[in-house]
């Protein structure tokens, strides 16, 4: 039988982390960014999908997230989260401005209808990373309606929290707070699932 | 500062704010490390919420081509650290005030005034050369910011002359920021690199990157923000 050719790449064997990679993005290295976009793509592209929604604008936006990335790897603070929290917050931050910049009000009540018959499970053609997703899915769940509602309109959707406010007919500080809840419920969720 | 800014972080994190609320919201966690720690934190489970899905194959090249003729910012070396008043900086400073107004013809050089009550006749440059003149600097992507704050004047002064030039059709905005409120100061634009206002009561000064002419509210995140009452 024969033998595994010995002079192959230590780390080929070990996928490098988006942390590693970034960090050599940060001097140049254009494989570890090849690497990077392998690792980090699926998430990017999901998040501009579900907000953004047509596929050809959201490809724009991943294409943007990712020069960003590439732009500002140098910037990047590591004492601050980890390499792909990073570059996920930039893809939302993204998507949200190609939505608020590119909708017309029209659009807008169109999407509110589209998001009646929405659940939290992604489209047919999601990679879904089986037990990551449903670890997320379950820890949805355990948000109150009121706090699931207001993160995902605001989450998906692009709605500011006073968007939210008034399409759910809340006070703003409720809505606000909810958020805030919401998010540090599934945190704390999240964290817990993955320590076990 | 409203008192229920705290509570902000949630919709901040969801981007489910409007960007002068987003402007005031990153001014305040600058000066507030239990507010950073929370909003990272909470970073880490938004992210989660989108499901992931395979990205058109072509969209690989694209993205490696794109970034193959772009080229990458500088690492940020220094952050906003309020200079040291040297003797040498200072009658640097006045030598450079002195050419510029001898330039510009004097009061030519205040860059557009927003405000029609403001008196005119103090430039930017006589702010910075001000013998009460405190001064704060700002590396950017390629270039600086510089701020003067004198009380005896009651003038703050901003100096873009140092400052990247804007991508094409843009063109630098100041604005003062209260209570999720931002009223533009000046359009830094053209020949006018510097601006020059009354200390305000209250507020953040920021700068955002608007298309020329400037816009009413700030629609990009600010590439600086200050608040006078640190300088």
């Amino acid at each position: 039988m024969a033998a595994e050719p010995r002079l192959r790449l230590v780390t080929h064997d070990q996928p490098a982390s988006a942390d590693e990679l970034l960090e050599r993005v940060s001097r140049g290295d254009l494989t570890a960014y090849d690497s990077l976009y392998g690792l980090l793509s699926p998430a990017v592209y999901g998040v501009a999908r579900r907000v953004v929604r047509d596929p050809a604008r959201a490809e724009e936006v991943a294409q943007e997230v990712f020069l960003d990335v590439w732009r500002q790897a140098t910037r990047f603070d590591r004492s601050r989260g980890t390499a792909r929290t990073w570059v996920l917050t930039m893809a939302h931050r993204r998507a949200v401005d190609a939505v608020r910049s590119s909708e017309s009000s029209r659009a807008r009540e169109t999407r509110v209808g589209l998001m009646e018959t929405e659940t939290v499970d992604g489209p047919e053609s999601a990679v879904i990373e089986a037990d990551e997703r449903r670890s997320v899915q379950r820890c949805l769940q355990a948000l109150t309606p009121i706090q699931l509602e207001s993160v995902q309109l605001a989450y998906f959707q692009g709605y500011t929290y006073a968007e939210v406010a008034s399409l759910l007919d809340r006070p703003l500080p409720t809505i606000k707070t909810r958020m805030r809840d919401g998010l540090i419920r599934l945190r704390d969720c999240l964290e817990a699932g993955n320590e076990s | 500062m409203s008192p229920d800014i705290h509570t902000l972080s949630g919709a901040y994190v969801l981007d489910a704010i409007e960007p002068a609320e987003r402007v005031a919201f990153q001014a305040h966690l600058a000066e507030c490390e239990s507010c950073r720690e929370e909003v990272d934190a909470l970073r880490t489970a938004a992210v989660e919420i989108a499901p992931p899905m395979t990205p058109p194959a072509a969209l690989r090249a694209k993205v490696l081509a794109a970034a193959e003729r772009t080229a990458q910012l500088p690492p940020v070396v220094t952050r906003l650290e309020p200079e040291l008043p040297q003797r040498r900086r200072f009658s640097r400073l006045l030598v450079a005030a002195a050419a510029v107004v001898a330039f510009a013809g004097g009061g030519a050089f205040v860059a557009d005034q927003l405000r029609d009550d403001a008196p005119t006749t103090i430039t930017a440059a006589q702010v910075f050369a001000s013998a009460d003149a405190r001064v704060v600097s700002k590396a950017l992507d390629g270039g600086q910011v510089r701020v003067a704050v004198s009380r005896q004047l009651d003038r703050i002064a901003v100096d873009g002359a140092d400052m990247p030039a804007p991508p094409p059709d843009h063109a630098y905005q100041l604005w003062l920021v209260e209570d999720g409120q931002a009223t533009s100061l000046s359009v830094m634009e053209g020949d006018a690199t510097s601006a020059v206002d009354e200390i305000p009561d209250a507020g953040i000064l920021a700068v955002t990157v608007e298309p020329s002419g400037g816009s009413d509210q700030p629609t990009t995140e600010p590439i600086f923000s200050l608040d006078p009452a640190d300088v």
